[in-house]
């Protein structure tokens, strides 16, 4: 037990120091995400639609647009020199590799979410303070359902000279409930609704979130094994 | 192994499809009377019932199938995945096509997000990216493991979607039981015969697509059978010390 | 033609093989088919502790492919390995624990220093981290790089910290796969100098190799593979270069690399 805590441990910080060094992942998901954000802002006038209504689902397109940027980067690191093999060689049960990616690729994520909260609140007028731990607790729970599916699909992916187009093909049917719930969600708590009204999404993601990290820990080592 | 054009019983199956399309096709033009507010547009709804049912059915296949290969490592049971997505694609993509008809002359709009509508929608991306990971994974030797991983995964998917999306609006006509209750017995004779009709075309369909696998893999067999032939002789068989 | 270092230790790894110690690995009837034509066919041999065995074979042979069975990367098909005695299952990580591996691919991290990636593979092994990688690179000679991003290495000082890393746990065997890929002169004798210590130190090794000249000396036993087959076996003791090099066009019908040093 503790041999598998210290490797999923180890997979983490790897993953997160590599990231602090070349500082690749975390510098194009943030850039991108707040592309995002800033061409909707454009895009719809503000005169027209009410922002406030469309800002959830703004914000989760950013999210997972740049989530599969760093699901993709994160195994891309592994193949540069063979390295996903050298895991393999760890004395440590194969679900260990995957929920260490998973980690590392969950909190990389949530810190590229936490970078684009300031900039959403200041572009599109949505006071994000008075709700912030209920919303802090919202994505944390959704980016969790993201990145168990993620880590896992790219895992597939990176195997093949396709994986840009190939692994958003297959990402995004699967995440659908996870997203339409956690914009769901995140409209609620910005309405200022507290957790108890949303609850009925936050159940769904919550589900999602248990369901794909049980298959996770059981399938990944079909995806290594060869 | 010999593969052989699956004979007797199924062949059976076959003619009984092709009998019962027609029957039904028959049955829901001059049989069923006309429906009141819809017209006569409302008759593509004896086809679009059953192929929805059976885009669901094919998922359920792929499943099955994903799972026993992932637990046996039978090719077998990957053939049997791979012909319940091409056959529950094609139900899928007809009931997709059909539904929007149908919704237009009901209720004016050719889509509305509700949970059974949207479902449908997500589980033909899904037939999609399970198709297309097969396609690019062609000649790669972990194609049948990764595509039974996602047949897994999309499986376990489609009913959180349908719930999540159900939890959000609810618009297409309830339940399918009430749907019974309110059709007169004409409508109703016709939907079940076309049920079955379109029951026994997927069955059909199903088991030639199998068939067509086997034989593929038949002569896979019989190529690495001739591959061995042609080495042996020049290894000497089996291994000589000096 | 110069004398490889290995060569001229010949002396020492040939008296090891003479004490006669138990049976360290065993593969029986070992098969891989990837639904297709099989990639091994029945592969059967054994090796004892503290041997050294070269195995060769044109590419396609599955050299690379039982290499990395054994090492626990691949699930084999049909058959077994016992290592010292006991059954091991592709699931069992006990195997993986007394077991180190070795490919022309470093399986390090560019971005890391040689420090890091030691210390990430050490923890992978359960151990604290700090000392092994410390000693690991002190053994490979590379402690003054120790904190040098190894995406700056140059192939030698790769291969080398690549060695270190899978010695890291103190495998009773080492695993390589055409280690001297691409390594220069002074960088192959530089690894031959190690698989001969990691030896002295009660190692045994199992190398698949195109170049026959970093064999001579290095190894007790020859395997030659060909199709997914082990074709032929022979000691290597008293064999130069030549005539293992006939030995290799009889059995695997097609040339060979090495000539010169």
């Amino acid at each position: 037990m503790a041999g598998y805590a210290a490797a999923v441990l180890a997979l983490i910080k790897k993953d997160l120091l590599s990231e602090w060094r070349t500082r690749e992942a975390i510098g194009s998901m943030a850039l991108f995400s707040l592309l995002i954000v800033v061409v909707f802002g454009f895009c719809f006038d503000a005169r027209r639609v009410d922002l406030r209504e469309a800002a959830p689902g703004m914000l989760w397109v950013a999210f997972s647009f740049s989530g599969v940027l760093g699901l993709n980067h994160s195994f891309a690191t592994e193949r540069q020199r063979g390295s996903l093999q050298a895991l393999l060689l760890a004395p440590v049960d194969r679900s260990a590799i995957f929920l260490g990616k998973m980690l590392g690729n969950l909190l990389l994520l949530s810190l590229v979410e936490a970078l684009t909260l300031p900039v959403f609140s200041i572009l599109l007028r949505v006071r994000v303070l008075p709700c912030l731990p209920e919303l802090a607790l919202v994505t944390f729970a959704s980016t969790i359902g993201l990145t168990a599916v993620g880590t896992l699909l790219a895992g597939m992916a990176s195997s093949n000279r396709m994986r840009e187009m190939l692994l958003p093909i297959l990402l995004y049917p699967i995440w659908i409930p996870v997203l339409l719930a956690a914009v769901k969600a995140t409209g609620g708590v910005l309405a200022g609704e507290t957790l108890g009204q949303v609850w009925g999404w936050l159940r769904l993601i919550l589900a999602f979130d248990l369901i794909f990290v049980t298959v996770g820990l059981l399938l990944f080592e079909q995806i290594l094994e060869e | 192994m010999k593969a052989r054009p699956p004979g007797g019983p199924w062949l059976a199956i076959d003619i009984a499809a092709v009998v019962s399309v027609l029957a039904a096709f028959l049955l829901a033009l001059f049989y069923a009377p006309t429906e009141r507010t819809m017209g006569d547009v409302q008759r593509i709804f004896y086809f679009h019932v059953p192929s929805a049912m059976m885009a669901f059915l094919g998922f359920v296949v792929v499943m099955v199938g994903s799972i026993a290969f992932l637990a046996t490592g039978s090719r077998r049971f990957d053939s049997l995945a791979l012909a319940g997505a091409e056959v529950g694609f094609l139900f899928c993509t007809i009931t997709l096509l059909t539904g929007p008809v149908w919704a237009r002359s009901a209720w004016g709009v050719w889509w509305t997000w509700d949970a059974r509508l949207s479902t449908t929608l997500i589980l033909w991306l899904l037939y999609v990216a399970y198709l297309m990971l097969r396609g690019y994974m062609q000649g790669d030797v972990r194609m049948r493991r990764f595509s039974a991983v996602l047949g897994i995964l999309g499986a376990l998917d489609v009913p959180i979607v349908y719930f999540s999306v159900r939890w959000w609006r609810t618009q297409h006509p309830t339940t399918f039981i009430t749907e019974r209750g309110g059709l007169e017995p004409e409508m109703r004779a016709t939907l079940l015969l076309a049920m079955l009709a379109i029951l026994l075309l997927f069955v059909s369909l199903l088991v030639r697509r199998i068939a067509l696998e086997r034989l593929r893999a038949g002569r896979d067999l019989l190529r690495m059978e001739i591959e061995e032939r042609e080495i042996a002789p020049a290894m000497g068989g089996g291994s000589d010390r000096s | 033609m110069n004398e490889t270092p290995a060569a001229a230790q010949g002396q020492a790894a040939r008296s090891i093989s003479e004490s006669d110690p138990p049976i360290l690995l065993e593969v029986d009837r070992l098969r891989k088919d990837y639904g297709g034509p099989p990639v091994l066919r029945a592969v059967s041999f054994s090796m004892r502790g503290g041997e050294g065995l070269i195995l060769l074979g044109p590419n396609g042979a599955g050299k690379s492919t039982l290499l990395r069975i054994v090492a626990g990367i691949h699930r084999p098909s049909e058959g077994r390995i016992l290592f010292e005695g006991k059954r091991a299952s592709f699931r069992d990580p006990d195997l993986r624990k007394r077991v180190g591996f070795v490919s022309h691919e470093t399986f390090l991290y560019d971005a890391l220093t040689a420090e890091e990636n030691l210390r990430f593979f050490a923890r992978l092994h359960g151990m604290g981290g700090e000392s092994e990688a410390a000693r690991g690179l002190n053994e490979a000679g590379l402690a003054s790089f120790a904190s040098a991003a190894v995406g700056s290495f140059s192939r030698g000082m790769a291969q080398r910290l690549t060695l270190a890393r899978a010695r890291l746990h103190a495998p009773s065997l080492l695993l390589l796969d055409e280690p001297f890929t691409g390594l220069d002169p002074l960088a192959a004798a530089d690894l031959e100098r190690s698989l001969i210590d990691f030896r002295k130190a009660g190692g045994a090794f199992l190398m698949a190799t195109h170049d026959l000249s970093h064999a001579v000396g290095l190894a007790e036993r020859l395997l030659i593979m060909r199709r997914g087959q082990l074709v032929h076996e022979e000691p290597m003791e008293g064999l130069t270069q030549s005539h293992l090099e006939a030995v290799y066009r009889r059995h695997a019908g097609i040339g060979v690399a090495g000539g010169g040093g």
